[in-house]
């Protein structure tokens, strides 16, 4: 446990920031939700909605019925950006989570310790999985105070909290998948200077597979490489979950933490 | 048992040449030597020990037990002083000498504090704030929380002003006395002269010397320059060795009888005579300077 507590320390920081950055932008969001109800507001959005081509619509998850005067369209529509929040940080965290301290020379500390390496590892993913529950919980506790703060009078607080249960759960799944895919990353690199870049570049560039999967029928197996399109707030609010894509999604991170542990127990340190 | 044992270790690492067949023996209770020049695989021989590197091929041992297989166990009773110390900048030195700490059962706080106060050690400072000196006094003492029965130290005097360097080394002596085994690495030829029991010479990965420090120094001789008008040079080549003429007169190097050496050199007319012990450093010089032995 001493690693594990060693190592939440260090990432308290980025906790703290991501954490604050994230609420303020939920707040700001919601807070403009009452001003969408406003009849004036609902009839500008959505003429100017109604003029952009179906194909850009469906790349920013609209959809015909998208409806701003509604809390769940509304929010559906916004925590998409706070989802590639979740995504970002998810992968930010895991790609730094190993290969951060073997450039720094931190690690030669560890490594002189009697410690397996798989313990390191361990210790170090419990630590990220633990700092991005965190997160997630401390964002979603503001996200259902706010929501509560601006929603309409006739929708049941219970209801609300549970929409939003669902996306947080959603947004998680997301953010711990790209978590797995970056510490992968992290164990398989052998210099840290670009890893954020690597890992900001691996969920863009999933990203934009599933732009292009959405753009052409022909292309919409490339949502199956998109995790971001497995967890849409604005689907998980309509339909719930895919367990499709749950089962991928949790299977992505049973193999790539699998195989981070067996690329790093053999792992020479530069 | 060997305190280390390394048999034909080996490391290739792209570009970086690595080590190649490594064999050396360390005695336990030894203060054990490892010079070379830069880039001559001393950095990683040790990382090789500690397993921060995996071997290519061949093998070794710390007290009996296996680098790689048995690593984690090995660290229980064998610490490291790295080169360049770069520990966690943002923490404290405390909080760095707790969590070092943390991985043993066993410490002996009392020990600790003292080295803390030998060494001059900040606590409160933050490991960012500290000279590469001050950073290393941190690695010396968590090396030692674990009351370590081999201590691996990579150029542990680089960085520390002479006082704290004598500290050191007097802590070091300390601990042989207490039958620890002691395994650095330097480049500071007249401090492996002053404490090594042994020492290797590694070049370009490979061992090219093994030296025993305690019997050494009879075996380089004196180092004799003179000035004199009437030198016989062949009488001279009958005796010495490495004779040069230099500057208007001679030096050689003399591993006789020092009274023999006088009694000759009684019959030349000096204008100039100088007659020193030769050290090791000169010796190791060599390796140095690309020469070879």
């Amino acid at each position: 446990m001493n690693i594990f507590k060693f190592e939440f320390k260090r990432n308290l920081k980025s906790l703290i920031y991501w954490s604050l950055g994230t609420c303020a932008t939920i707040v700001v969001f919601m807070a403009l939700f009452p001003s969408m109800k406003d009849m004036g507001m609902q009839e500008l959005v959505g003429s100017k909605l109604e003029a952009l081509p179906p194909a850009l619509l469906e790349i920013f998850n609209f959809s015909s019925i998208t409806d701003f005067s509604k809390i769940n369209d509304y929010m559906g529509y916004t925590f998409q950006y706070i989802a590639m929040a979740f995504g970002i940080y998810g992968v930010t965290l895991g790609v730094n989570s190993i290969i951060q301290e073997e450039s720094e020379g931190t690690i030669e500390f560890l490594y002189s310790k009697p410690v397996s390496r798989s313990k390191i590892l361990w210790s170090k993913i419990l630590s990220i999985a633990v700092t991005f529950f965190a997160f997630s919980i401390l964002v979603g506790l503001v996200t259902v105070l706010i929501s509560l703060a601006v929603k309409p009078e006739d929708l049941e607080t219970m209801t609300l909290v549970m929409d939003i249960k669902g996306m947080f759960i959603g947004m998680a799944l997301l953010g711990y998948i790209f978590m797995a895919v970056g510490i992968v990353i992290s164990t398989a690199l052998k210099k840290g200077k670009a890893a954020t870049s690597i890992g900001v570049a691996s969920f863009f560039g999933t990203y934009i597979l599933g732009i292009m999967g959405k753009l052409k029928e022909e292309f919409d197996f490339m949502l199956y490489l998109s995790p971001f399109d497995w967890f849409i707030p604005s689907n998980i609010l309509k339909d719930g979950f895919e367990m499709k894509d749950v089962a991928i999604g949790l299977g992505i991170i049973i193999i790539s933490v699998l195989a981070a542990s067996i690329i790093y127990n053999k792992k020479d340190f530069n | 048992m060997k305190a280390i044992k390394i048999k034909n270790l080996t490391k290739n690492y792209g570009k970086n040449r690595g080590i190649s067949n490594i064999n050396l023996e360390i005695n336990q209770g030894e203060i054990y030597g490892f010079i070379g020049p830069n880039g001559a695989g001393k950095s990683t021989t040790i990382k090789t020990l500690l397993n921060f590197l995996f071997p290519t091929s061949g093998s070794a041992e710390i007290l009996g037990k296996d680098i790689v297989g048995e690593s984690k166990e090995i660290k229980e009773y064998t610490s490291f002083v790295p080169s360049e110390v770069r520990y966690y900048s943002e923490f404290k030195v405390s909080d760095i000498l707790k969590y070092a700490a943390s991985f043993f059962n066993n410490y002996d706080r009392e020990y600790i504090r003292e080295l803390c106060d030998e060494l001059e050690v900040e606590l409160d400072k933050k490991m960012s704030e500290l000279s590469l000196g001050n950073k290393k006094k941190v690695a010396i003492v968590q090396a030692l929380i674990n009351n370590p029965k081999v201590v691996i130290l990579d150029e542990p005097t680089n960085g520390l002003d002479p006082l704290i360097q004598q500290k050191l080394f007097n802590i070091l002596l300390k601990e042989k006395a207490k039958g620890k085994t002691i395994f650095l690495s330097s480049h500071n030829l007249s401090e492996v002269e002053k404490f090594c029991d042994r020492v290797a010479v590694i070049k370009d990965g490979e061992i090219v010397d093994i030296l025993d420090l305690k019997n050494v120094n009879r075996n380089l001789g004196q180092r004799v320059r003179l000035k004199a008008d009437n030198i016989d040079i062949k009488e001279i080549e009958k005796l010495a060795e490495e004779v040069k003429v230099i500057d208007k007169g001679i030096e050689f190097i003399y591993k006789g009888n020092i009274n023999e050496l006088i009694a000759l050199l009684s019959k030349y007319n000096l204008e100039k005579l100088l007659i020193e012990e030769v050290k090791l450093e000169d010796a190791f010089m060599h390796y140095y300077q690309g020469e070879g032995k």
